[in-house]
């Protein structure tokens, strides 16, 4: 039996009582205080225990009213036999955090897999054509800002004959359009609204018209799977997340500047890409092998400085990491399949020389 | 805890912040004796949680989506977006009382003495209006109006507040706060000017009469610049960042002078019962905690930003007395609900406070 201090929870004013602890738990008994039993099941610490130090808690039961004790036998007594008021560091805390903390996790990373995963590659296919056109002319606008769009008679229709040589084997191409642009960078891109540009200077320095289908081919493997639009879903996602991390508002594309920086591919969707472009010439009797002998260039300028940069275009060999592996995937076209050359002599002329005009 | 609360933070992606604030608070309330009794706070970080995704999924949620929608429709540089963010902005500011409002309708709600809880009585729009117009007329009179509206907003605040079934109450003028508003105010003016002129003379004296000319052949992207003209660029810019650093430290400090004034005169202007408030903060000792406070906060990269709260609850505490008596065993328990959600829109629009 000692004697500790009691609000009740209904009114501030300040209670004596005699406090015991029993076989059950912990009995109050007042002058003016009803007689009752604290179990010790829902008893729990206001502040952390302290040795020699008033201890307040209360009762999951009671809500507001607090016992405060200042007889160290009792508090002694009652700890031994709710050892839970004591707190601190034990297992159970650990546990519980560590539990939370792997949950939390968990969530964020399923979130994550959802939202920049599962998703974009769904939504790519669901945007309507007008907003992949839209988006797709701004970020050709704004990443060939400046530059000549080259243009002749017969380099346009050599231009033509590739892509209709590609879509000989492939009925289902989408209706692509092919732009050239002056820029002494040698790159090639593939945007939202099934748009592919490519540089002058990477049809002047291909060895023939079979390496630059070859790489018409690539493209074409980002527009059919539409990894430009999944990029910018992705983006947008991505967004999405951390607004909801931070609580507020964030910016990951808030520029055509920005938005041009999703036309970097993960090193899967460039896989997908070189198969797509092995089938794709392959149906339509290309060699395949123009396309490795283009890698292989790019390999050996690996180690010369690069060309630089154009504005926002980057040199290809900056951006198209892992180049080694996917020359290995490429393979001659099968028995049964006769090379056909893409261009004759003077279309390949034509189609080197539209940027001279 | 200021560490265990950063780190954990880190692991949970700041999703912790709710548990974490949670636990400052709890501690900061414990330090806090009225009487003998310690204040205790009974929030719980999962309600902080609630609040801020409540507030995420209404408000948020579709601010974001339309925003992204647009810009993936239109391009991100579509007029449309600017102008959603410009209604989006005008909310917030419209909102940004009944945030503060509702912070501490919760936070009193969540307070306990002597096992009475407190409440905001009151209704945060008009609270929100009234703020929403307070920065208007603020932004009008160029700041003047700032003691009349503190005194208005206040009234609202500090006298909506209840402990248990007793009421606060808030009454004074704004007169006895202008001889210090027009100190900082014209303190601010000429600490702008001086460090201006300093600067400015430092960068003329470094960088000579050929930096106009540099910085013009610089903004126009003309050719590579000389080794001398890229120093005098240099020079430009370090004096402008250098500008913005001095203002940013020397801006608080010279609001702590109408800061210590204004705190004051409001805790007198603040009775319960038949007692009445009265802080003794002085300019100086203000000033002391400020710049304390702004080197904790820079040498702890914000990570002691806890306890920087507590050195200022501290403060107020050290100086904070109460006049008169309270008839304390009167005071019945506050009858207001107590919601299952917490200060959402304050964690969303990052008003600050504790």
């Amino acid at each position: 039996m000692a004697s500790a201090i009691y609000f009740d929870g209904l009114s501030a004013a300040e209670h004596k009582v005699d406090v015991v602890v029993t076989a059950n738990g912990l009995r109050l008994d007042g002058a003016d205080t009803p007689s009752q039993l604290w179990a010790f099941r829902g008893l729990e610490p206001i502040e952390r225990f302290h040795p020699h130090r008033p201890f307040r808690i209360s009762h999951k039961s009671r809500p507001g009213a607090r016992v405060i004790l200042s007889d160290d036998t009792l508090i002694t007594d009652l700890i031994a036999h709710a050892p839970h008021l004591k707190g601190g560091f034990h297992m159970k805390a650990v546990k519980r955090i560590a539990g939370w903390t792997a949950g939390s996790l968990a969530v964020t990373a399923l979130g994550a897999y959802l939202v920049l995963q599962l998703a974009p590659s769904y939504l790519a296919f669901i945007l309507p054509d007008s907003w992949r056109n839209r988006v797709g002319q701004q970020i050709e606008m704004s990443l060939t800002e400046g530059a000549r769009q080259c243009h002749s008679t017969e380099g346009d229709t050599a231009l033509a004959a590739v892509v209709a040589r590609l879509a000989e084997g492939n009925p289902d191409m989408p209706p692509i359009t092919v732009r050239v642009y002056a820029v002494p960078v040698m790159n090639a891109f593939a945007m939202p609204g099934d748009r592919i540009v490519m540089t002058g200077e990477l049809i002047r320095q291909a060895e023939n018209a079979d390496q630059v289908a070859g790489v018409l081919a690539h493209e074409l493997g980002h527009v059919t799977h539409r990894h430009s639009e999944a990029q910018l879903v992705r983006a947008t996602g991505l967004q999405l997340l951390l607004s909801l991390l931070t609580g507020g508002g964030s910016d990951t594309i808030g520029s055509i500047a920005g938005l041009a920086a999703i036309l970097n591919y993960s090193r899967q969707a460039e896989a997908e890409a070189d198969d797509f472009a092995v089938e794709a010439m392959e149906a339509s009797d290309v060699d395949p092998m123009a396309l490795r002998g283009f890698f292989e260039m790019l390999l050996k300028q690996e180690g010369k400085p690069s060309t630089g940069a154009f504005g926002k275009i980057t040199s290809a060999l900056n951006t198209h990491p892992g180049t080694e592996d996917r020359i290995d995937k490429i393979h001659p076209l099968p028995a049964g399949h006769a090379i056909r050359p893409v261009l004759s002599t003077a279309q390949w002329q034509a189609l080197r020389n539209i940027c001279k005009s | 805890m200021c560490f265990v609360n950063f780190l954990l933070g880190l692991l949970t992606l700041s999703i912790y912040r709710f548990w974490a604030r949670t636990n400052v608070r709890k501690h900061i309330w414990s330090c806090v004796h009225i009487n003998g009794e310690p204040l205790e706070y009974t929030g719980r970080g999962i309600e902080l949680f609630k609040g801020a995704l409540f507030v995420f999924v209404v408000f948020g949620l579709p601010a974001v989506l339309l925003i992204a929608g647009i810009s993936i429709a239109y391009g991100p540089e579509h007029p449309a977006i600017g102008a959603v963010q410009t209604l989006f902005l005008f909310i917030v500011s419209l909102l940004w009382g009944a945030a503060v409002f509702r912070a501490r309708r919760y936070q009193l709600s969540r307070t306990q003495w002597r096992g009475i809880r407190g409440w905001l009585e009151g209704s945060a729009t008009t609270y929100s209006l009234l703020y929403f117009g307070s920065l208007l007329a603020r932004g009008m009179t160029l700041g003047w109006i700032t003691p009349v509206m503190s005194i208005n907003l206040q009234e609202k605040m500090l006298g909506g507040m209840r402990f248990g079934s007793m009421p606060f109450r808030f009454k004074g003028r704004a007169g006895p706060l202008y001889p210090a508003y027009a100190i900082s105010w014209f303190l601010t003016f000429a600490v702008f000017i001086g460090i201006a002129i300093a600067l400015g003379a430092a960068v003329a004296f470094l960088a000579g009469d050929d930096l106009s000319a540099a910085l013009g052949d610089f903004f126009a992207e003309k050719e590579q610049p000389t080794e001398e003209q890229a120093f005098k660029i240099g020079v430009f810019f370090a004096g402008i960042a250098g500008f913005y650093l001095l203002l940013f430290l020397f801006y608080p400090i010279v609001w702590s002078i109408y800061a210590a004034r204004e705190m004051a005169v409001l805790a007198g202007y603040t009775s319960i019962g038949d007692a009445r408030f009265r802080l003794r903060t002085t300019t100086g000792s203000m000033i002391g905690l400020t710049i304390g406070n702004i080197l904790i906060w820079v040498f702890t990269l914000g990570i002691g930003g806890p306890y920087v709260n507590q050195r200022l609850v501290r403060y107020l505490c050290d100086r904070m007395e109460i006049d008169g008596k309270v008839d304390v065993d009167n005071i019945r328990q506050s009858t207001a609900p107590l919601s299952t959600m917490g200060e959402g829109l304050a964690d969303a629009l990052d008003v600050g406070g504790l």
